[in-house]
């Protein structure tokens, strides 16, 4: 496979997408889903908080820090954004995607790419400020620090590019950062990543990885950003699918053209991987909701940074929804939905939920024959290492609603002939429950589906699901009988 | 009855910070040869040093 193909920007004739055109677009037309903080906020925790309190009240809007106060109790030049990828409606509205078809909806705008185009460098908004050297200070950024137990500000919303020496093609993966200095920062790809094949790559040559980080664009390339992929391929097409248009390129000032950036990013960070350099990094509180353990890792070297003159800081709620929704668990959908499909017609659709945390997956499918549930589990489990447990269930059940999934489990499945379990399998380290070393585990699935009906129109040989009569059921109208304003006052259960 | 014991092999290593006390964990990975001499970085103080200093330590 070559590089992806690059065409000058100027035959792309309206203003390019990116993250001001979106919060733009967002607080004109929907100004209730943009809270605006005007008061101080550190980003050392009390943005994080805030988000995390909101997150614990269900509500997801996107936040916007007009005075984030740096760790030396300054106030940093440039707001942060964040949240911006916490609400699965507003991720589903950005994507023009319905929100409970993700899974095959998504699968298609990846599929459907659109080659880059090359933007001069002097219409390129990331280069508006360019420092190299001793000029680069990261920490003037309003980085955010999430946890407790975080050693320091992390990067959770960086796009590290990185290319395959062999092919020269770019490889473009969300992993954390640490910023340790002004010009150093940790890096920690987990083994698994395409970015680790790249490393491996440039040491086997004896060379250091060159790399670019870029931070802060429009919410669908962020998302295209994190399509799932094969080795090597460029992620840039995919966001030039998922964001509707080619995505512009300018080249990085460190690395030229064998290392493209995105023109519209809100900042980039250049600099290399050293060969065999490792540092203690982390502890660092992740996707999972725990706390990974100080680690030996990499580190960046920054030879550059370039930014937008009022660069807007796009921060994410390391752990929470944010983190989840459009980052990893849209895309998971996808993949899952178009591997699954091809050797399962009787797939139905995937969902990856938040409470899960990348973990799970519940998996319809239309019981047609027996063995189905088994197959989809089968089937489900290589598309991504971060999948532990799939739950298959039947058409009748709302996929998104958490409660019918348990009842599926409850009374449509018996432990020992459903339920499936593979031993020793890879997966991705950031487990608490897993064994040292902590890359073998054991994956599985429940199959919590109904036995399929013995014919067309018969019935199954299982208990019918409590109903009232259609004719009862559409004659009585909650209207007629309940004060609806008064309804939210009612005691609720769980 | 076939019973799963839980996951008994202690994930990672507890160590305290000589300088400040404070207790964090590292990854089993420190041990390996190839890491066994890297310093460790208390995240409260920031310090750096070596495991072998650790004031006390769990599940090594």
């Amino acid at each position: 496979m070559e590089p992806a193909p690059t065409t000058p920007r100027k035959y792309v004739s309206k203003m390019p997408k990116d993250l001001r055109t979106y919060l733009e677009q967002l607080e004109r037309d929907k100004p209730e889903a943009v809270l605006r903080i005007k008061k101080p906020l550190k980003a050392a925790y009390e943005i994080t908080a805030l988000q995390r309190k909101l997150d614990a009240m269900k509500k997801y809007p996107v936040i916007i820090v007009e005075r984030p106060i740096l760790d030396d109790g300054t106030e940093s030049a440039f707001p942060v954004v964040t949240n911006l990828t916490a609400s699965r409606d507003l991720c589903a509205e950005i994507l023009d995607i319905d929100p409970h078809r993700v899974a095959m909806q998504y699968a298609a705008k990846v599929s459907h790419k659109l080659d880059p185009v090359v933007v001069p460098r002097e219409d390129a908004p990331v280069k508006q400020v360019v420092e190299t050297g001793d000029q680069v200070n990261l920490l003037k950024f309003p980085i955010l620090t999430h946890n407790y137990m975080d050693p320091g500000p992390y990067i959770g919303t960086g796009f590290v590019t990185t290319t395959d020496p062999e092919s020269g093609i770019d490889n473009t993966c969300l992993q954390r950062i640490w910023v340790k200095s002004p010009r150093r920062t940790g890096l920690w790809p987990a083994v698994t990543s395409h970015t680790m094949n790249n490393l491996r790559s440039w040491w086997d040559r004896g060379e250091d990885m060159p790399v670019a980080v870029w931070i802060g664009h429009h919410p669908a390339a962020v998302a295209g950003a994190q399509s799932r992929l094969g080795y090597p391929e460029s992620h840039y097409p995919s966001v030039g699918g998922v964001l509707g248009e080619p995505l512009g390129l300018v080249p990085s000032e460190t690395f030229g053209s064998d290392l493209m950036v995105p023109a519209d990013a809100e900042m980039v960070i250049e600099g290399y991987v050293p060969k065999e350099v490792f540092e203690a990094e982390g502890p660092f509180g992740e996707y999972p909701g725990y706390i990974g353990p100080q680690r030996p890792s990499n580190v960046i070297e920054v030879s550059c940074v370039t930014y937008r003159k009022d660069a807007i800081y796009h921060g994410i709620g390391v752990g929470l929804a944010d983190h989840l929704v459009l980052l990893g668990n849209f895309p998971m959908e996808a993949r899952i939905y178009s591997v699954v499909k091809s050797v399962l017609p009787e797939l139905m659709n995937v969902y990856v939920p938040i409470s899960g945390r990348r973990n799970h997956v519940y998996v319809q499918v239309k019981k047609t024959r027996p063995g189905i549930g088994k197959e989809a589990i089968m089937a489900t489990l290589p598309c991504d290492s971060r999948l532990k447990h799939v739950i298959v269930v039947d058409e009748d059940i709302d996929l998104f609603n958490e409660s019918d999934i348990l009842w599926s489990i409850a009374y449509r499945s018996q432990w020992d002939k459903d339920l499936v379990t593979v031993k020793g399998a890879a997966v991705f380290p950031l487990d608490p429950s897993l064994p040292s070393p902590g890359n073998i585990g054991t994956r599985g699935g429940i199959d919590a589906t109904m036995p399929p009906p013995i014919g067309n129109g018969l019935p199954r040989f299982y208990q019918m699901v409590n109903k009232t009569p259609d004719d009862v059921a559409s004659a009585i109208n909650v209207e007629d009988y309940v004060d609806l304003d008064k309804a939210n006052g009612y005691p609720g259960s769980y | 009855m076939e019973t799963v014991e839980k996951v008994g092999t202690p994930k990672d290593v507890w160590v305290t910070c000589p300088e400040c006390s404070q207790l964090f964990y590292i990854d089993r990975s420190f041990y390996e040869p190839q890491f066994d001499n890297l310093p460790l970085h208390c995240p409260f103080c920031h310090a750096q040093f070596d495991k072998k200093d650790s004031k006390m330590t769990w599940g090594q």
